[in-house]
């Protein structure tokens, strides 16, 4: 056996998920036109900024202006942010190591700290849930450590 | 509409939903959301762990500075190409597009992203040779009717779009308040979610009898751009409104070829 298969072999896992990392990247190219049809998992994004604070929802709501045809940016960015929510939803079915390593959790960790700072600046640290909503069962699939505003 | 006039209108629209899509990333810029979340900082290690690149060319082509650069320079191209469809300058809009979508992890807004690429590269194809002027065309056309046709079989497969609890429940969910209280509103009224469902499905299925029905397209095309603009009424998806207005016109042309 050649020293490149061997090599091959023993790197399958390490190899086979890079190239479905790199697919994903690029899957821009290959369009799969699926659109609504993931029904009836929602996925709750809850937070708390305090140990005696109940925990409270995320509110994705946006209002629409006269101009949002022609530009809807932070519409848009939320979109983007919810979608990173999904991905990281997906990462930790399938994911067994460390979670704060993987990008989703940092930039899930990173843009609800960021928007709750901004809404309450005098906040010292956040905890952050994620449930899921399944056959009108809701239940918790991940709880974030506590994270300190100096720690971003 | 002639093929000439079908390329330079499918250049000029998607120059505007490209253009669109810059602004939009450019008022983003000073948005702390947007520029410390999505800072290469956080996006270095994945990239350099799934990109057949050198870790310095990563760097390079995805660092902070080097994404407001290519997004001035797409707005740049994509203003440009408004006026004058040339191969080279929808080429470029083509690479910095896939390189924006890599660098959002795929896709920045889903679809609409796709529909971007598949435009530019109908585009490209049209405007390397004058010979493959029709095939640019006709592949973007194939990609709109099979858009069409692929979310239609996926809702028609799935009971609950049939029954309207998927409408309803894409409502009760969506992230503009406004289609929150049309959802709250009609609660104990799902037969009007089941009969937009059905219309829906009807719309989306009925794209492949354009093959067969080509003479159909005028009001099919006009049924589309309502659809869309519903689409973004209820979700807020304005970019897709766009991008698909964009590619109107080659399908239009290419389904006109079999009359």
């Amino acid at each position: 056996m050649s020293p490149w298969l061997k090599f091959a072999i023993a790197q399958r896992d390490f190899i086979l998920s890079t190239f479905k990392n790199f697919l994903h990247l690029i899957r821009v190219i290959f369009p799969t036109w699926n659109f609504f049809d993931q029904v009836g998992d929602a996925v709750e994004l809850r937070f708390k900024l305090s140990e005696q604070m109940t925990w409270q929802t995320y509110n994705w709501e946006r209002a629409l202006k006269p101009w949002s045809l022609f530009s809807n940016a932070s519409h848009n960015l939320r979109l983007a942010h919810y979608n990173v929510l999904e991905h990281f939803v997906s990462d930790l079915q399938t994911f067994d190591k460390d979670v704060e390593t993987l990008t989703t959790y940092k930039l899930l960790r990173s843009f609800l700290v960021l928007d709750l700072l901004q809404r309450w600046p005098d906040t010292l640290k956040i905890q952050f849930q994620i449930r899921i909503l399944q056959n009108g069962q809701k239940s918790e699939l991940f709880s974030s450590p506590w994270i300190d505003k100096e720690s971003l | 509409m002639n093929q000439d006039i079908t390329l330079r209108l499918t250049t000029a629209l998607i120059g505007f939903s490209i253009a669109l899509s810059c602004l939009e990333y450019i008022l983003l810029f000073r948005n702390r959301l947007f520029s410390k979340v999505w800072s290469y900082a956080h996006l270095e290690n994945e990239l350099i762990q799934s990109l057949p690149f050198p870790k310095k060319l990563t760097h390079f082509l995805f660092n902070d500075e080097s994404f407001k650069v290519l997004v001035t320079l797409q707005m740049v191209l994509a203003v440009t190409s408004m006026s004058n469809a040339h191969f080279l300058v929808v080429l470029t809009l083509l690479m910095i597009q896939i390189l924006i979508c890599i660098r959002f992890r795929g896709t920045f807004n889903g679809g609409s992203d796709f529909m971007t690429v598949v435009v530019l590269t109908g585009l490209c194809i049209s405007l390397a040779d004058p010979t493959l002027g029709r095939a640019g065309l006709i592949y973007i056309s194939v990609h709109v009717i099979y858009s069409y046709y692929k979310a239609g079989l996926v809702k028609i497969k799935n009971t609950e779009w049939i029954k309207g609890d998927a409408l309803y429940w894409f409502f009760a969910n969506s992230p503009i308040h406004f289609t929150q209280q049309i959802a709250h509103f009609l609660k104990d009224r799902k037969f009007i979610f089941q009969f937009i469902s059905v219309l829906v499905i009807f719309f989306e299925m009925g794209s492949l009898l354009l093959i067969f029905f080509p003479k159909g397209i005028l009001p099919y095309m006009c049924v589309a751009i309502v659809f869309h603009f519903s689409v973004y009424i209820t979700f807020g998806l304005n970019r897709f409104f766009w991008v698909w207005l964009a590619a109107w016109p080659a399908t239009f042309f290419a389904v006109s070829l079999l009359i």
